[in-house]
């Protein structure tokens, strides 16, 4: 883990706080004043306060150093942190129970009786905890000691902007003397920055707009306030103002600069949404446009399908009938006296009819796939009597109807009536025999749908014709030796796509087959 | 050895008629099949091979030069010509006409589907 994901300045940041408690035992083993106190009267740090600060300083540079091996550097920061903890809990507890520094050797007995202040051993001992917490990856928790003792140390350190006397009059802020605040604050600062992206960290590193207000505004409610509550003492000082007025002047002006402060927050947020908004908006319209190009593709595709499979289907299935009917008049060309002229006639005069049909049944296709289509409720009882009554002439066959429930459809009157012509008739042509046909015909509401079944009790068709039987001149195995084009059902799927429907073939208990057409039950 | 039993093998059944009339003319016997399959099970099931089997190229379900590729496989010496009224050719395929089938009838050599 070792510096992954640390900031590079926590390295120099951690090493100018170590450097703090370097200079005090520099200032303690020369005996320099300035050094030990900054201000005669001041009061100066414990040299175990400096001991402390060169340790800390060192444990968060290691953890903080990228490229350090991980095993060492987690070694060394908790070997330090370990010593911390012996010298500032020895000094907190010593504090509580106000007795003397265990240790005289490392300490300063002269102030405090040894004994660091009680706010910096807690500070101290909070930035071990950010310490060991961070070398067991818990950085949350890292991130959490370390903001507390931030906040310690950036409190001292205005006490002493605001007038030191005062400070040293509560209680355990006693005795912290002001490189001690500098020190807490730049190794907490170190270890906020060795952390990494966790927290607020995180969020002011963040492109976001939370990001932008964390870094702009941040500085601007921890340093106002500081500098204003200044302005105040200072009022009261010089006896400018008494401590009403200027605690009053102070609030008001804070509460004008956090007014502020909302008011640009506000501006930006709203400014935010706004993009957002049309973004989505946008975004919107572009899905819709996405939609509409999907359903154009489709039926453009559908329409391209047509033409493929029209052209291919009239090219190649003309040749049949054109090519019997060449082959018929070299015949004739050869011998043009009987017999052979007479059968050879009769199979021209069955290969032209058939080339006819053929033709016939590709116009239709095409103008089922073209014609405009309406919508309307139909009378499905009316269409169907009128195909039983068709296909009866047309094959001689009778049809015994089996009339299901029969729910309201809705579709084109036209293309609805050759529909259900189309599958009664393929009903009668593929049930062997010259018998009665049974026929089942009902149409059922499901939910925003209407299926109509057309069952029959025929040649059955096995499972893996069931989707090729649809296409353009296929016919099953078994229907090879029926007559026709094996266009009808083609134009019955065409029929149904138009109108946003789906035709299926499948099983049904009693019947050999059935032909489901399924058809939404609203237009438009 | 003159040819004396043919298999007629094309799923148009006008065509098919047309056939069977010529090479009936020419004084052969004549066996139909609409199709590859049907094709295969008249050549199994009977004891004489024939002399000639004349297939159609484009057949729904087998076209004939599959018919061909399977026949080779179980009956290497039977004679399969396949031809086709398309106008761009496969190769192996005759185009249709009298006197292409006629040439086929008559002619002697054991040599197989054509050019």
């Amino acid at each position: 883990m070792s510096g992954r994901g640390a900031h590079p300045a926590a390295v120099p940041v951690a090493v100018c706080g170590a450097a703090v408690g370097a200079v005090a035992l520099l200032g303690w083993a020369t005996g320099v004043e300035a050094l030990i106190r900054i201000s005669p009267s001041w009061v100066a740090m414990q040299p175990t306060t400096a001991i402390d600060f060169l340790l800390l300083g060192t444990a968060v540079a290691a953890l903080g150093a990228r490229g350090a091996a991980p095993g060492v550097a987690r070694g060394v920061a908790t070997v330090a942190a370990c010593v911390v903890l012996v010298v500032s809990g020895a000094a907190l507890v010593a504090e509580v129970l106000q007795r003397p520094y265990p240790f005289p050797s490392l300490a300063y007995m002269a102030q405090n009786q040894g004994r660091m202040s009680g706010i910096a051993a807690v500070a101290h001992l909070l930035l071990v905890g950010g310490i060991v917490a961070l070398v067991l990856h818990r950085r949350a928790l890292a991130h959490g000691f370390a903001i507390a003792a931030l906040v310690i140390g950036l409190t001292a350190m205005s006490g002493y902007a605001y007038g030191p006397a005062d400070l040293y009059d509560v209680g355990y802020f006693q005795t912290i003397a002001l490189h001690t605040a500098v020190g807490i604050t730049l190794i907490a600062c170190a270890l906020l920055l060795a952390i990494g992206r966790v927290g607020l960290s995180h969020l002011a590193q963040s492109h976001t707009q939370g990001g932008v207000l964390v870094r702009r505004l941040l500085p601007v409610v921890v340093i106002v306030p500081a500098v204003l509550g200044w302005g105040a003492i200072w009022l009261m000082r010089e006896r400018v103002a008494g401590p009403g007025f200027a605690l009053a002047l102070y609030s008001s002006l804070c509460s004008t600069v956090s007014g502020g402060v909302v008011w640009w927050s506000g501006t930006r947020l709203r400014s935010g949404d706004i993009s957002r908004q049309t973004a989505e908006a946008a975004r919107a319209e572009a899905d819709r446009a996405l939609a509409e190009l999907s359903l154009v593709t489709d039926e453009l595709r559908l329409a391209n399908r047509d033409v493929r499979d029209f052209t291919a289907a009239a090219a190649h299935d003309l040749r049949g009938p054109l090519s019997a009917i060449s082959m018929g008049v070299q015949m004739l060309r050869r011998s043009p006296g009987e017999p052979t002229a007479s059968q050879v006639i009769e199979r021209l005069g069955s290969s032209a009819a058939r080339g006819m049909t053929l033709i016939d049944d590709l116009l239709d296709y095409q103008q089922v796939g073209t014609v405009s289509v309406s919508g309307g409720r139909l009378d499905l009882a009316a269409l169907v009597d009128a195909a039983v009554e068709g296909t009866e002439q047309a094959s001689g066959r009778q049809v015994r109807l089996h009339a299901g429930p029969w729910d309201e459809v809705v579709g084109d009157e036209r293309l609805v009536a050759r529909l259900v012509s189309n599958l009664v008739g393929n009903a009668v042509k593929y049930t062997p025999g010259s018998g009665p046909v049974d026929l089942l015909v009902e149409a059922r509401r499901e939910g925003e749908r209407v299926r109509v079944r057309v069952a029959d009790r025929g040649l059955p068709l096995p499972e893996e014709e069931r989707e090729m039987v649809f296409e353009i001149f296929r016919r099953g195995l078994a229907g090879s030796g029926v007559e026709g084009t094996g266009i009808g059902l083609a134009i019955c799927r065409r029929i149904v796509e138009r109108q946003g429907g789906t035709i299926a073939v499948t099983d049904l208990d009693g019947w050999s087959k059935s032909f489901d057409v399924v058809l939404p039950a609203y237009v438009g | 050895m003159t040819l004396t039993t043919v298999l007629v093998v094309d799923d148009d059944a006008d065509f098919r008629a047309l056939l069977r009339m010529h090479c009936e003319h020419h004084g052969l016997q004549v066996v139909e099949a609409p199709g590859g399959h049907e094709a295969l099970h008249e050549v199994a099931r009977r004891p004489a091979p024939f002399d000639l089997v004349l297939s159609d190229l484009s057949m729904p379900v087998m076209d004939g030069l599959e018919l061909r590729e399977r026949l080779a496989s179980d009956h290497p010496q039977l004679r399969v010509t396949v031809w086709t009224s398309l106008s761009r050719r496969p190769d192996g395929v005759l185009r249709k006409g009298l006197d292409v089938l006629d040439a086929l009838l008559g002619r002697r050599e054991s040599h197989d589907a054509a050019h």
